[in-house]
């Protein structure tokens, strides 16, 4: 058996900061202010709108978002993504209550939202605090925070006191399991049977992969795993645990051919001894876990006990052993709740973006495509904004999906701050087939729908689409039904051609005032457009319908020729004459 | 040399030093099924601006319309009409007869300048048509040249047959500008739609381009 282990290094840390929208649009801003944004020129002026009324002055509780945050220090707690600056014209360290500042984007007006999303700055150091409160130490701290001599344990003060520029982060439930789940999606692009190890391992069974191609499959999903804003290491061994070593031991991916060789060097702690196991073993000038594993096993058992044995055999890269396998999910979801509100799109769409990688590479890893989604947005007012998405062709690409999203989004105005966004996909199989040959179907189906809800939100909902006439005489009864996907062939040609001049209607018709002859035919017509002598007129043609609703309708119509020029049909409905149109 | 004469050989040297390019610019057209239009210019030019001025009342744009709608629906080209002020009239048609239409109700000129420049860049339309009349005049007039250009460019690049119906003549960039200002009588009702298209009196008032026409 051989596994591959992917290994994602202080986890916790790199899942709150790839689901941390202030970071992720801080980190894109400064990705944008270094380089122009490649793509649709269309897009790259459009600055996303705002979800909420008025969000950019005042919440709707009357508080500004930075005073509600500052209100939350002020109470001693950790916000829950906060930076650490110290004051102007103070030496020391100030303390922590008032060093602590909402970090927030810093230029969003050319936002690549189509781009890839960056991750966080490597050039800030990084900690997650165990909790919001003055006692919460630090869990996680990245290379540059620990460069700086944070280490776990440290209170927030401590750290701050040793690198005055960290930046503290929370741990996220649902961003731990955001980014476990793309690890695992990442896991099965790799082969099929995949072990949900801990949080940020997880173990594939690749013994069915050719030898030579085991790395380069691991690999790939690292780049994937790059890209969606996770940094990752992998591993191949004889052992789940050995490939672990060996995910931990580098930088990239690392098969390990020879074990005794590469676990001789590698120092004791990689077999995770206790704190008495560790110094006693001090004690005995042991800090390899080559030098342990040289030990006899029986001696080690009776000085250390059981415990001393489980520890000499992680010390040898542990056994083969069957994988727990994880069952691919069946259902396409993805929610996050965020731990303050949010009034822009930028931070929606930051988070839709992680939501729609991930779950692209999940259907993709199942054979499978979107064919609907269904977005749903938790208001601080406690409501919930739930719209459909029905895509008029079912796919997998990234790209057309957050489009999707996104044009719907641009234009959206919410009662309240959003506090909660999930995305669920209803997946469908791939539409495979072949177009005929004088077929006039879309072709940009996606490109398409994309402009007719960027024309929507210029003209307003229901004033777009093919027109359909319902099943009456009554007056202008149409009603706009959205396009076919495909123009089908004509009908056979009506018995009776169209005759006549179409008809140019004013909505709604102005009121005219018509002098009529003695035999009761229009003969002067005057109002707003018309001012005019009749020169010629047909009419009354009587017609009336619904008469048993309560919109019941009569109307007497006229087609009428002015002096001036210009043919018209008026209308008299009780005693009101109206201009319904002019003949053109 | 007289200036026309420079100017034509200026044009065949280009022609000469760039054939590609001077390729490009034969122009295929979209028939309108109305003769007095396709044979003055073929039709309707893909990838240019055509405008039709409507100097009079009842003078036969919408007609002309119909006629293209009529047209495009038997080739299965999807059509939208921005309706720059929401007059259009589907009852004066037939249901089949606008299963390929997307039509936009306008209410303001921002809005038809818009929605125009979204739809005139998709690929799925076959033909854009316009139509400005009733809009305020005021609000035309403010409408900047550098707008009509920008349609024309977009037209140009996507292959497309962009159709203006205007009060008056206004599109700096049209390509061909044809005027209506003959009214119809009250008798003209009865006849056939067909008819009343081929003797609609039109008067080709511009043409920028001795176009090789190529009627699609």
């Amino acid at each position: 058996m051989i596994y591959a282990v992917l290994h994602v290094s202080d986890f916790s840390l790199q899942a709150v900061l790839r689901a941390d929208p202030n970071l992720g649009i801080g980190a894109a801003a400064e990705l944008a202010e270094r380089q122009p944004l490649a793509g649709d020129p269309a897009d790259a002026g459009q600055r996303p709108a705002l979800l909420s009324e008025g969000a950019d002055t005042r919440t709707p509780g009357g508080r500004s978002p930075r005073s509600a945050l500052e209100t939350r220090v002020e109470s001693g707690a950790v916000p829950p993504h906060s930076k650490t600056e110290a004051p102007p014209g103070s030496a020391g360290v100030p303390p922590a209550s008032d060093l602590l500042r909402p970090r927030r984007p810093r230029s969003q007006e050319e936002l690549p939202l189509f781009a890839p999303i960056p991750p966080p700055p490597s050039d800030t150091p990084f900690a997650v605090l165990s909790g919001d409160t003055k006692k919460a130490v630090v869990l996680q701290a990245n290379a540059l925070a620990r460069a700086a001599g944070v280490t776990p344990g440290m209170s927030a003060p401590q750290a701050q006191a040793r690198c005055a520029t960290i930046v503290f982060c929370q741990p996220s439930s649902s961003a731990d399991r955001e980014a476990q789940q793309l690890l695992l999606a990442c896991a099965l692009d790799v082969a099929p049977s995949v072990e949900d190890t801990a949080p940020g391992i997880c173990t594939i069974d690749v013994t069915g992969l050719p030898a030579e191609e085991r790395s380069r499959h691991v690999a790939h999903a690292l780049c994937q795993l790059r890209e969606h804003g996770l940094t990752a290491t992998g591993g191949i061994a004889a052992t789940p645990l050995l490939a672990l070593y060996a995910a931990r031991d580098t930088t990239s991916v690392r098969t390990v051919e020879n074990a005794p060789a590469f676990l001789h060097r590698l120092p004791l702690a990689v077999a995770e001894p206790s704190g008495e196991q560790t110094s006693i073993l001090a004690g005995w000038g042991i800090t390899t876990l080559g030098q342990f594993t040289a030990l006899p096993k029986p001696d080690v058992v009776r000085r250390l006990g059981t415990e001393g044995f489980a520890l000499w055999e992680r010390a040898r890269g542990g056994e083969p052993r069957p994988l727990r396998p994880y069952a691919p999910a069946q259902r396409f979801a993805a929610s996050m709740e965020f731990e303050y509100e949010i009034e822009t799109t930028e931070g929606v769409l930051f988070i839709l973006r992680r939501f729609i990688d991930r779950l692209a590479l999940e259907l993709r890893t199942a054979g499978l495509v979107a064919g609907e989604l269904v977005l749903g947005l938790g208001l601080a007012d406690e409501t919930t904004h739930e719209r459909g998405f029905r895509l008029p062709e079912p796919t997998a690409r990234e790209d057309i999906l957050f489009r999707t999203l996104f044009t719907y989004l641009e234009s959206l105005r919410t009662g309240s701050a959003v506090v909660g966004v999930s995305l669920r996909v209803l997946p469908a199989r791939p539409l495979v087939r072949q177009p005929g040959l004088f077929e006039t179907g879309l072709l940009d189906p996606h490109g398409f729908s994309e402009t007719l809800a960027r024309v929507t939100a210029v003209v307003g909902s229901g004033q777009l689409g093919t027109p359909e006439l319902e099943d009456t005489y009554r007056p202008d009864a149409v009603k706009l039904v959205p396009p076919l996907p495909l123009v089908p062939a004509m009908d056979q040609p009506p018995t009776w051609p169209s005759t006549g001049l179409p008809l140019r209607r004013c909505r709604p018709p102005p009121a005219l005032h018509v002098e009529l002859t003695r035999s009761g035919q229009p003969a002067f017509v005057s109002g707003a457009q018309l001012h005019s002598p009749v020169a010629a007129a047909r009419g009354p043609w009587r017609t009336s319908g619904d008469w048993w609703k309560p919109e019941s309708w009569s109307r007497d119509e006229w087609d009428i020729e002015l002096a001036a020029g210009g043919l018209y049909r008026i209308a008299k409905i009780g005693e009101e004459w109206y201009l319904d149109g002019e003949y053109e | 040399m007289p200036p026309p004469e420079k100017l034509h050989a200026l044009r065949e040297l280009l022609a000469r030093r760039f054939p590609t390019a001077s390729q490009s610019l034969r122009a295929r057209c979209v028939a309108t099924g109305v003769p007095a239009i396709d044979e003055a210019a073929g039709g309707l030019p893909v990838g240019a601006i055509t405008e039709i001025v409507c100097a009079a009342p009842s003078c036969g744009g919408m007609l002309v319309v119909a006629r293209v709608l009529e047209l495009c629906r038997a080739q299965r080209l999807r059509v939208t009409l921005i309706d720059g002020s929401d007059c259009f009239d589907p009852q004066s048609f037939t249901q089949d007869a606008l299963i390929h239409l997307v039509w936009v109700r306008c209410h303001t000129l921002r809005q038809v300048m818009q929605s125009a420049d979204l739809l005139t860049r998709d690929a799925n339309f076959g033909l854009v048509m316009i139509d400005l009349r009733r809009q305020a005049e005021r609000e035309l007039r403010q409408e900047p040249p550098t707008s009509w250009y920008r349609l024309q460019r977009a037209a140009e690049q996507n292959q497309l047959p962009l159709l203006v119906l205007t009060p008056r003549a206004l599109v700096p960039s049209a390509q061909l500008r044809f005027l209506l200002n003959h009214s119809f009588a009250l008798s003209d009702l009865d006849s056939p739609r067909a008819l009343l298209a081929d003797v609609l009196p039109i008067e080709l008032s511009r043409q920028r381009r001795q176009l090789e026409q190529e009627a699609v």
